[in-house]
């Protein structure tokens, strides 16, 4: 007579094992993603028709090598996007802070083109990079990737360049061999890099936002997202930006809400406080909403804050004027003026 | 009672019991673990927090070669765990003399079962959030996914994603609510733009992209996958390929429908909407080195919103979930707050081992106090 033995029960066992690791199960997993995601600020795209050697931003100004051309480019955090020939993709962008460091972005850099080095490694390598000045006194740094990889295998010629408040990378991807070939030109950009201080002599470009600098006021260079920043010289209690972000610039009730805080106050119905708010008719385009939080501030050399908000088709400006209530209340006719003569040219 | 006894008097004679419960056990076991502490230290040094974790703690035997040279973290711990257990149930003496130690032992059994469950059952993830920014999910640091959506107005979406080790296998992934049928092409767990990689299609803005597979990081952290992938809908097909460290979605429109695929970390289904509102970075005075930053988020579960604020040494603690301040980075949409989430079912048994133990001590101290200083006290409890 059989019976089912400890074997016989090992054998199955052996089987749906094999059974249930050869059949190949699709597992799908669904999710509701909730996300309400921040517009990216607009940058200012290259002016086209320039000469051709020589590019802008609203900020920085380079001559690139002869031979080198700019592209389109749909990224909109590049202030450029430039390639030395066929294979390789160039850009300049420039972000805010020090973006966490040589060290740590030399290392991401490393770890994207395959260079594994230990930290004491990449200390080193770091120290070996060579150091310049570029023509605008900017200190850069130029990481040469090109000679740590194999010959046909992806690489980078990156700069770190020193700005006020911020940093500016230029990157040039391609192959190792194609990139020792033109590090002199990259050299060459990186050198070229200078300031671009906006004057009220420019002829403003098709396109572009425009306003009156009120009398009396000071323009300083535009920085990153923002367009300028204006003081009244003799009255140096506070200052005023203008600044451009994308889309709606995360929502103007959320800004409300976040200017009220960052004044210590709360807005128990801030769509209501929207509401009361004044809208000035600029020179072109819809009206701009004036945010005055000069109410939420109790005491008169507190800080508080006016804040023009235009709203555009694809961007919205925001005209930020803080200093004390004191000074905010001494030149509140002259911010007025100032949002009133904002226009599209 | 009387039986039961007598089967753990019989059983505490075997050979096995006699080794497990051995304090010669205990001790070699603790001295290997101080070894593999110090190796593993020095070892995180040159390869990385990840790879020193994998090698010395969470494997059964270090290898060096292939070749099994010491006992890894796991094997170590459950032979403690074993060695405790049997020490707890066969040479503790169940008195009220030993309440103390009793109480120890349990606590230290406690602490082993919150490492097991912690290590098999914890979920690691980070939330990074701009300012005005708010999600309900995490991404893990190192597994992706593949998530396909129906691209549509609002800030909801409905999801559907299939875990990147799927992409491996050349099988179709069938999304019927879409109407859609993905296959992997290609694929690969790490790849790098190259001008002539081994994957070639046109991406959604008809720049032609080209991947090169290239060999896995040390710290899988470091990868970044790519793959071709074919999309069948109806008698439509399209191809189109995905790279890890594209941050935006590839859409194609098939029929009206314009449906995006994106390459990310996997996803992990928060309890609820956090949002940043605030982010703050102190510098130290004359540099750029932050000296503090902190972060003011509002959590919203159901109608009821919460405001916290988190940073060093001050997490947010809801539910299983704790949200540490782990970072920041500056973006071209601005700072970004950067979150270290840790899913824990098991985040009390350390607080709960702890109270034991120290119940445990301050039990063990008292009695033998009261024992030196009265030695009725002595007959009595050993009675």
């Amino acid at each position: 007579m059989h019976y089912f033995s400890i074997w016989h029960f090992i054998g199955l066992t052996f089987l749906l094992l094999v059974a249930v690791g050869c059949s190949e199960q699709v597992e799908r997993r669904t999710y509701q993603e909730i996300h309400v995601a921040v517009s990216a600020p607009s940058v200012t795209d290259p002016p086209v028709g320039q000469a051709p050697v020589v590019a802008k931003s609203a900020e920085l100004v380079w001559a690139l090598p002869p031979g080198w051309q700019e592209k389109a480019s749909a990224q909109s955090m590049r202030l450029v996007t430039f390639s030395s020939g066929a294979d390789t993709d160039g850009s300049i962008v420039v972000l805010p802070g020090d973006v966490g460091g040589e060290f740590a972005n030399v290392q991401r850099w490393a770890g994207q083109v395959s260079v594994e080095m230990s930290d004491d490694e990449l200390v080193t390598f770091i120290a070996e990079q060579e150091r310049l000045t570029s023509a605008g006194g900017f200190p850069v740094l130029l990481i040469d990737f090109s000679r740590a990889v194999e010959d046909d295998s992806p690489s980078m010629l990156v700069a770190i360049v020193e700005l006020p408040q911020k940093r500016a990378f230029v990157k040039l991807m391609g192959a190792a061999t194609v990139l020792r070939a033109e590090s002199a030109n990259f050299r060459a950009l990186c050198a070229s890099l200078a300031s671009h201080m906006p004057s009220a002599e420019e002829p403003a470009e098709k396109g572009t936002i425009a306003w009156d600098v009120p009398e009396g006021w000071s323009i300083e260079a535009a920085q990153g997202m923002r367009l300028a920043t204006l003081r009244p010289a003799a009255d140096p209690d506070g200052l005023c930006t203008i600044i451009a972000l994308g889309g709606a610039g995360g929502g103007l009730e959320q800004n409300v809400v976040r200017w009220a805080r960052q004044l210590k106050a709360e807005l128990e119905k801030p769509a209501e406080f929207i509401a009361r708010q004044p809208k000035l008719d600029a020179r072109s385009g819809p009206p701009v909403l004036l945010v005055d939080l000069l109410e939420l501030q109790p005491k008169q050399d507190g800080p508080s804050m006016l804040i023009g908000v235009w709203t555009l088709e694809e961007q919205t400006i925001f005209v930020k004027f803080s200093g004390s209530v004191s000074f905010l209340t001494r030149n509140r006719q002259a911010f007025r003026a100032l949002c009133r003569s904002l226009r599209v040219e | 009672m009387a039986k039961k006894q007598s089967i753990i008097a019989r059983l505490r004679k075997r050979w096995l019991v006699q080794r497990l419960m051995d304090l010669r056990l205990t001790v070699s076991g603790l001295l290997l673990l101080m070894v593999l502490t110090a190796w593993g230290t020095l070892f995180q040094k040159t390869h990385g927090l990840w790879a020193a974790q994998e090698r010395f703690f969470y494997s059964w035997f270090v290898t060096v070669d292939a070749f099994p040279v010491a006992p890894g973290g796991r094997l170590l711990l459950w032979i403690m765990f074993a060695n405790l257990l049997a020490a707890t149930i066969f040479r503790l003496r169940y008195k009220l003399l030993n309440i103390g130690q009793i109480l120890i032992h349990w606590g230290l059994l406690v602490m082993l079962v919150g490492s097991f469950v912690t290590y098999h059952y914890a979920v690691e993830s980070t939330v990074p959030l701009h300012e005005g920014e708010a999600t309900n999910l995490s991404q893990d640091y190192r597994a992706w996914e593949l998530s396909v959506w129906e691209a549509q107005a609002g800030n909801s979406q409905q999801v559907y994603a299939f875990d990147a080790t799927m992409l491996e296998r050349d099988i179709p992934l069938e999304i019927p609510e879409l109407g859609v049928v993905v296959t992997a092409k290609a694929y690969h767990e790490n790849t790098r733009p190259a001008p002539a990689g081994t994957i070639h299609a046109q991406n959604s803005v008809g720049e032609q992209q080209t991947l090169m597979a290239v060999e896995g990081a040390k710290d899988p952290q470091r990868n970044l996958p790519g793959g071709l992938f074919r999309v069948v809908a109806g008698d439509q097909q399209a191809d189109v390929i995905l790279f890890g460290a594209d941050t935006a979605p590839i859409e194609v429109t098939f029929g009206g429908k314009k449906i995006s695929f994106q390459l990310r970390h996997r996803r992990y289904v928060l309890p609820f909407v956090i949002s940043l509102t605030d982010f703050v970075k102190k510098e130290h005075p004359g540099t750029s080195m932050p000296s503090s930053y902190e972060s003011t988020v509002e959590l919203r579960y159901g109608e009821i919103d919460r405001p916290v604020r988190i940073f060093m040494n001050n997490p947010l603690r809801h539910r299983n979930f704790t949200f540490y301040q782990a970072s920041f980075a500056n973006t071209e949409m601005g700072e970004q707050s950067v979150f270290a989430v840790v899913e824990n079912v098991g985040r009390l048994l350390p607080y709960i081992s702890s109270g034991i133990v120290f119940a445990g001590l301050l039990v063990h101290f008292l009695v033998m106090f009261a024992m030196r200083r009265d030695p009725k006290v002595k007959r009595k409890m050993e009675a």
